[in-house]
């Protein structure tokens, strides 16, 4: 079983079966009870919805475990509904995880996977398992550069021979750009919208370089008004949104150049000819594409399915493990 | 990089010649493209030529493509879907050519002796253990029952494989007069998946030789959609929901495409395309320039023909 257990949104790969499961990573939580109301799709609409007594919350920030007991209980509840209740299988589970993480970030994915029921739990850095579900030849000594924009990290690494070369994490990605239009939003409109909201702008109108039928996009927004203190709706258009995603989509920019700057001349040439692999729900983003490629003059290609390439890049691996047993990062047996 | 197959090298060609035609009708230099799109210049002449020795790995020539299309004006992403990429490049010891005969053949015929891939071994597997344990569990079954030693068990035993043959023949007769494989479809399916290869000019007698050899079971055949070009034109014909041919055909071309259920083809030149069903009159799809779809489904063939004027 291959878990891509991401800020946003938690995929698992069951071998032979594929991508079974994908669902937001959220858990809300009766408060008085303790038990959980609702995991992934259904917890997600109650977020910033909520009454006292319930709370709905992401278990993960910027791509690490945040919250021990609900990471463990959200990963239970998927594994459990991909087995359709049968509670005797005991997997083996390999986890996607960002490549920057200390080690106490690392030991909490080990320890919350094996308390949700796994045999063995594989780490493998994001980055790698991006590039092999991206479809990039890992395995030859080539240089492949790939750029993974999740939820809460943006992974930028060279991979060549199975093996990461260098590799870039920061922790600017899709919710410091939804971060930054709620912001821009208070500052300029003086609204203040809710994380869904923002996000649903970045979606909608969102754009990381002009495009031709820039003007043309806009949107409503409702949120509540701060001078008047009552519910207002405004209107939106693309261009000041790509303006107020700026800053965070500069961070991102920068760690790009950082690793293109610090990678052997070898591999740099590959890159030249072969391009940047963009992968993660960040490269769904308009225009970030020719963005990158404006600012390094080099081609970017945006995965085919950017969204679950993590995901089927642990699948790929189950599924040849012993091929790729040298892409594993960290691993733990119980017994 | 040289480990493309011949499929992929055949739709390279097809494709840079595409590409190439387009941005001589836009009247556009390969400068222009290269500083639009960031692929380097030699990269992009390999391309509209089809030089895969100077291109690097298909994933990429497949984001090449996208990119070009799109500065072109034309669905870059649409255009790139045509150039396949096999879905584990990763394992070195497979040969591509074998995933994608593999795969058609998943689709088509399953009793190919070609050893499948990794993966499908792997979903095999499953399958494979069950009916061992099932086996197993008969034989360990049927021998208890012989040891009870009652004569009536017996005769059960003897009769099951005396029932099971029967319903094998059954399905043979059926087919007996067109070809050795045990269904009807893939024999009309089968020939018509491996002309693509050789494609294009050099294919076009290979396709009215092997026509015939299923025009006999044209009475079985529900669909049977014959085009003819009066210029050249970019084709794409799906053949039961499945992509058989895609490509440019040249001037002059004469195919036909057999199918069960439907045919669906599409003309990037619509006016130099004459194309005929069930024997009807031949008729042009659309205007010169236009793009044009026209489907066949088995039973409105003789209804779709008149009215698609």
């Amino acid at each position: 079983m291959g878990i891509d257990l991401g800020t946003a949104n938690t995929l698992v790969y069951v071998s032979g079966k594929g991508i079974v499961l994908q669902e937001p990573s959220v858990v809300a939580i009766d408060q008085e009870e303790k038990t959980p109301l609702a995991v992934g799709e259904d917890a997600k609409k109650m977020l910033g919805r909520t009454p006292g007594n319930v709370v709905a919350l992401r278990p993960l920030r910027d791509g690490v475990i945040a919250d021990f007991d609900t990471a463990e209980l959200m990963l239970k509840h998927f594994i459990r509904r991909v087995h359709e209740g049968r509670t005797l299988v005991s997997p083996r589970i390999v986890i996607g995880i960002p490549s920057g993480v200390t080690g106490v970030e690392r030991r909490a994915v080990m320890e919350a996977a094996s308390q949700a029921g796994a045999r063995d739990v594989y780490l493998i850095d994001e980055p790698v398992a991006a590039a092999i579900g991206a479809g990039l030849p890992v395995a030859e000594p080539t240089g492949n550069m790939i750029i993974d924009i999740g939820g809460g990290t943006t992974e930028v690494a060279v991979l060549s021979l199975q093996g990461t070369v260098l590799s870039e994490s920061v922790r600017v990605a899709g919710d410091e750009l939804s971060e930054a239009i709620m912001q821009y939003m208070k500052k300029v409109h003086n609204l203040v919208i809710g994380e869904r909201t923002s996000e649903e702008i970045k979606i909608v109108v969102g754009s990381a370089y002009p495009m031709d039928d820039d003007c043309d996009t806009i949107m409503d927004v409702r949120g509540l008004h701060l001078l008047s203190g009552l519910p207002r709706t405004v209107t939106v258009k693309g261009p000041e949104i790509r303006e107020a995603m700026a800053e965070p989509l500069s961070v991102i920019i920068e760690a790009v150049k950082r690793t293109l700057e610090r990678t052997p001349p070898e591999l740099a040439a590959d890159i030249i000819d072969r391009g940047i692999m963009l992968a993660g729900g960040g490269a769904l983003l308009r225009g970030l594409d020719t963005l990158i490629s404006h600012e390094t003059g080099i081609v970017v290609h945006v995965a085919a399915d950017p969204l679950s390439c993590v995901v089927l890049g642990t699948g790929r691996v189950l599924e040849n493990f012993k091929q790729l047993e040298r892409v594993f990062s960290g691993r733990s047996r119980n017994f | 990089m040289d480990n493309l197959d011949s499929t992929q090298l055949e739709q390279l060609k097809a494709i840079g010649d595409y590409l190439w035609q387009v941005r001589q009708e836009q009247s556009r230099s390969l400068e222009e493209i290269a500083a639009k799109t960031y692929i380097p210049l030699r990269l992009l002449k390999a391309l509209e030529a089809g030089q895969e020795k100077i291109l690097p790995e298909p994933v990429f020539v497949k984001g090449f493509i996208r990119r070009y299309g799109d500065a072109l004006g034309i669905d870059g992403t649409e255009l790139s879907e045509n150039f396949p990429v096999e879905a584990t490049p990763i394992v070195t010891q497979l040969k591509p050519k074998d995933a994608i005969d593999t795969a058609l053949a998943a689709q088509t015929v399953v009793l190919d002796a070609t050893p499948p891939s990794r993966i499908n071994r792997r979903s095999n597997l499953p399958i494979l253990t069950i009916g061992a344990i099932a086996l197993a569990m008969l034989g360990g079954i049927m021998f208890g029952l012989n040891r009870i030693g009652s004569q009536p068990q017996e005769v059960v035993s003897v009769k099951q494989p005396e029932t099971t043959p029967p319903s094998e023949p059954a399905s043979e007769p059926v087919d007996a007069p067109a070809s050795v494989s045990p269904t009807p479809a893939p024999v009309v399916v089968s020939p018509s998946v491996e002309l693509p290869t050789p494609s294009f000019s050099p294919a076009s007698p290979t396709a009215v030789t092997t026509s015939p050899s299923d025009a006999s079971a044209q009475t079985d055949v529900p669909v049977k959609v014959e085009i003819s070009l009066t210029g050249d034109s970019w084709m794409q014909v799906v053949v039961d929901g499945e992509v058989e041919f895609e490509g440019i055909l040249p001037k002059g071309t004469q195919r036909s495409w057999s199918a069960q259920n439907e045919v669906t083809i599409v003309s990037g030149n619509a006016g130099a395309v004459l194309v005929t069903s069930g024997g009807s009159k031949a008729e042009k799809m659309g205007n010169l320039g236009d793009i044009a779809e026209r489907t066949f489904t088995a039973n409105a063939t003789t209804r779709s023909s008149p009215s698609a004027n």
